[in-house]
């Protein structure tokens, strides 16, 4: 099972959301990470057949599917960002209702709601209104008939986004279970969630896919530049201005701060640290320095 | 099948849908109750002098009304009897025009001989020549046909009422709104666009269901004229000619009164739904709602220019969309249209480009339907920058 894209170029104007991406993706989890603007929605709404590319092609299976073909629609999954319901659906009618629009008959489609209802944790609230729901609620019956049909392709689009950490991991699981012998793309900020279940990774910036890995491959490129220091109050202030913090925390009248670092932080009190993914993507994403920070020599 | 029952229950689930359907059927009835009779007959005095009338046998009325008539006309009346007179003076042209109805019909096939013979010689005007000939061929159907005396003010009150068609074309633009322009607005057309069915066979569903409602609006609103109106004034007796209906002399359909309701309404609900495709086309091409107002008022103002332009010869005074939705029009007298020279019916012509219509814009909104981008990614972001995720929703 193959999912192809091509020169896939995108347009707005003169600006290019997308430029010259080429990405092959086989059966298990791919996240896709990037800043806003990087063109992460837009490259899964090509996929989806919502948008069509300017220049390329997106194949499936080696058959051309750009815009969206009904064969390749038939198995797809899609979870878009940011998504409005009807509110007065109860999240059943709203599944039935998605089983119908997937082609499903009656008796298989009431089986798999049932199904992915417990999967995402909503049997009990199946009867109410989606109107009533919180954002969570949202985003996992959301999820839910994404996978109602049990698709060979699946495209979340920020799956996590709003969910507390249990409901996190739940999915979590859920799209690890999906990933076995079905290509499921994740769009996410959050990389924690994709990087225990991720085949491998996709970083894009400004329309371009800037790098793929696997998430131990990626890591390994950060080996050398992350360290953690211990630094007192005042001395925080210095660090902020002279590197890019990954993380910071207070313990013990000192500030345990997590860093990247082309050379060792010899000033300060340092050991080296262990490389995260969030690493990479501040290592990948944020090469600029701001402007009341100084560049480190 | 599913799709079209789970798009209907999604408009009927909407509140506003059923609160604005409830508001327009009662200003339906109320400004129908309260249409201005100044001048005119008011319902009880019309009631009263056909319950009169209706003792006497069919075939004496006329006869009744004429000496009725001529006795009173006469006298000096009170300001109660005016009414009754002006009731009177109605029907009493009415059978004038009923009795000459034979020796018209003779008139017409008469011309029609007179003109072959001039035409003969002077060959000038073509249009005249194939005129008077197709008009007497069209006619020559209708020897035989009888029309008598009939209460038809109730019927005609019933149908001719011009703010309905317009309450009627809200509710349906509401519709239209609802199932083609509200989801693209709340960005639900990225979940559904992706799906096996989402294209053509959601569209199809949409559409079926678009007119499922020019279907139930028409029944539901000209129903309720007609039933208010026959209340008012009585009902007409719905086995006679149509051409009994004061106004409808001219019309050239073989029909009952009964029947021509059927065509009436069968038309209504054709032409409502063939504008009702024309909101969708506007709300598939643009993305604000401003702009689909703005483009339905305009289209509404050019129809009305074309209708008060030209000298009644212009084809497009009457094949354009205030006409045809009006209906009685099309049928209510016979008239031919000069296209090339040959005279071409307005009824077949009309019906002939709503269907023409009807079909070229079926498929633009099913193809238009497939073809709609969701909203703009980069504007969905800047929003959620701002609030939590998946919180928009269709009212």
């Amino acid at each position: 099972m193959k999912l192809e894209l091509r020169g896939v170029h995108k347009y707005y104007g003169k600006k290019a959301a997308l430029a010259e991406v080429n990405l092959t993706l086989c059966a298990g989890v791919y996240g896709l990470l990037g800043p806003n603007g990087a063109g992460k929605s837009t490259l899964m709404n090509i996929i989806a057949g919502n948008l069509l590319p300017d220049m390329g092609q997106v194949l499936f299976e080696g058959k051309t599917v750009t815009g969206g073909k009904r064969s390749f629609r038939k198995v797809l999954g899609f979870m878009p960002q940011q998504q409005g319901l009807y509110d007065y659906f109860t999240g059943y009618r709203f599944l039935a209702y998605m089983a119908q629009l997937k082609g499903m008959d009656k008796r298989p489609a009431k089986e798999a709601i049932r199904r992915v209802l417990e999967a995402v944790n909503l049997t009990e609230e199946a009867g109410k209104r989606l109107g009533s729901y919180s954002g969570g609620m949202k985003q996992r019956i959301l999820l839910a008939q994404a996978v109602l049909n049990d698709p060979k392709v699946l495209i979340l689009d920020e799956p996590t986004a709003g969910l507390d950490p249990r409901e996190r991991v739940r999915v979590k699981n859920l799209i690890s279970r999906m990933a076995q012998e079905r290509i499921v793309l994740v769009a996410t900020h959050v990389v924690s969630d994709i990087e225990q279940i991720g085949r491998e990774l996709i970083l894009m910036k400004d329309g371009r896919v800037l790098e793929t890995g696997t998430p131990r491959e990626l890591l390994a490129s950060v080996k050398n530049k992350v360290y953690d220091l211990t630094v007192t109050g005042s001395e925080l202030e210095e660090v902020r201005k002279q590197y890019r913090i990954s993380s910071a925390a207070y313990h013990a009248d000192r500030f345990l701060v997590h860093i990247l670092s082309k050379e060792e932080p010899r000033k300060y009190l340092w050991q080296t640290g262990r490389p995260t993914l969030e690493d990479v993507y501040l290592d990948r994403f944020e090469n600029e320095v701001n402007k009341d920070e100084t560049v480190n020599k | 099948m599913k799709l079209l029952t789970s798009e209907w229950r999604k408009l009927w689930l909407s509140p506003s849908f059923l609160g604005l359907a409830a508001a327009l059927l009662f200003l339906n009835a109320i400004l129908l109750y309260t249409r201005g009779t100044a001048g005119d007959v008011s319902p009880e005095v019309w009631r009263e002098v056909w319950q009169k009338l209706s003792s006497f046998p069919e075939e004496e009325r006329a006869q009744r009304v004429q000496k009725q008539y001529e006795k009173m006309k006469e006298l000096s009346f009170t300001a109660d009897e005016y009414e009754r007179v002006q009731a009177l003076r109605k029907l009493n042209r009415q059978v004038t025009v009923l009795q000459s109805y034979e020796g018209w019909l003779e008139e017409i096939k008469e011309r029609s001989k007179r003109q072959e013979k001039i035409s003969i010689f002077q060959r000038e005007d073509p249009f005249s020549d194939r005129n008077a000939r197709k008009t007497a061929e069209d006619f020559a159907d209708l020897e035989g046909v009888s029309p008598v005396l009939i209460n038809s003010r109730g019927f005609l009150a019933g149908i001719s009422f011009a703010g309905t068609d317009g309450m009627v074309l809200g509710l349906l633009f509401y519709m239209a709104l609802f199932w083609f322009y509200r989801e693209k607005e709340q960005g639900l057309t990225a979940l559904l666009l992706p799906q096996a069915r989402g294209r053509t066979p959601l569209a199809a569903a949409r559409l079926l269901a678009l007119f499922l409602g020019s279907i139930c609006v028409n029944l539901t609103f000209w129903g309720e004229n007609l039933l208010l109106s026959c209340l008012q004034y009585g009902a007409p007796v719905w086995r006679s000619p149509i051409q009994s209906v004061e106004g409808y002399e001219n019309c050239v359909l073989q029909v009952t009164v009964g029947e021509y309701l059927m065509v009436f309404l069968s038309c209504k609900i054709l032409i409502s739904f063939l504008i009702a495709q024309i909101f969708v086309f506007f709300c598939l091409r643009f993305r604000r709602s401003a702009l689909i107002f703005l483009a339905v008022g305009l289209l509404m103002a050019l129809s009305l220019a074309l209708c008060q332009s030209g000298d009644g010869r212009f084809v497009f005074q009457y094949i354009n969309l205030i006409p045809l939705m009006q209906v009685n029009p099309i049928f209510q007298t016979y008239f031919n249209l000069n296209l090339f020279s040959w005279p071409v019916n307005r009824i077949p012509l009309s019906l002939g480009a709503v269907a023409v219509l009807t079909v070229l814009f079926l498929a633009a909104d099913l193809y238009g339907f497939g073809c709609q981008k969701p909203s703009s990614v980069n504007s969905k972001r800047k929003r959620r920058e701002k609030t939590l995720p998946g919180l928009g929703s269709v009212p």
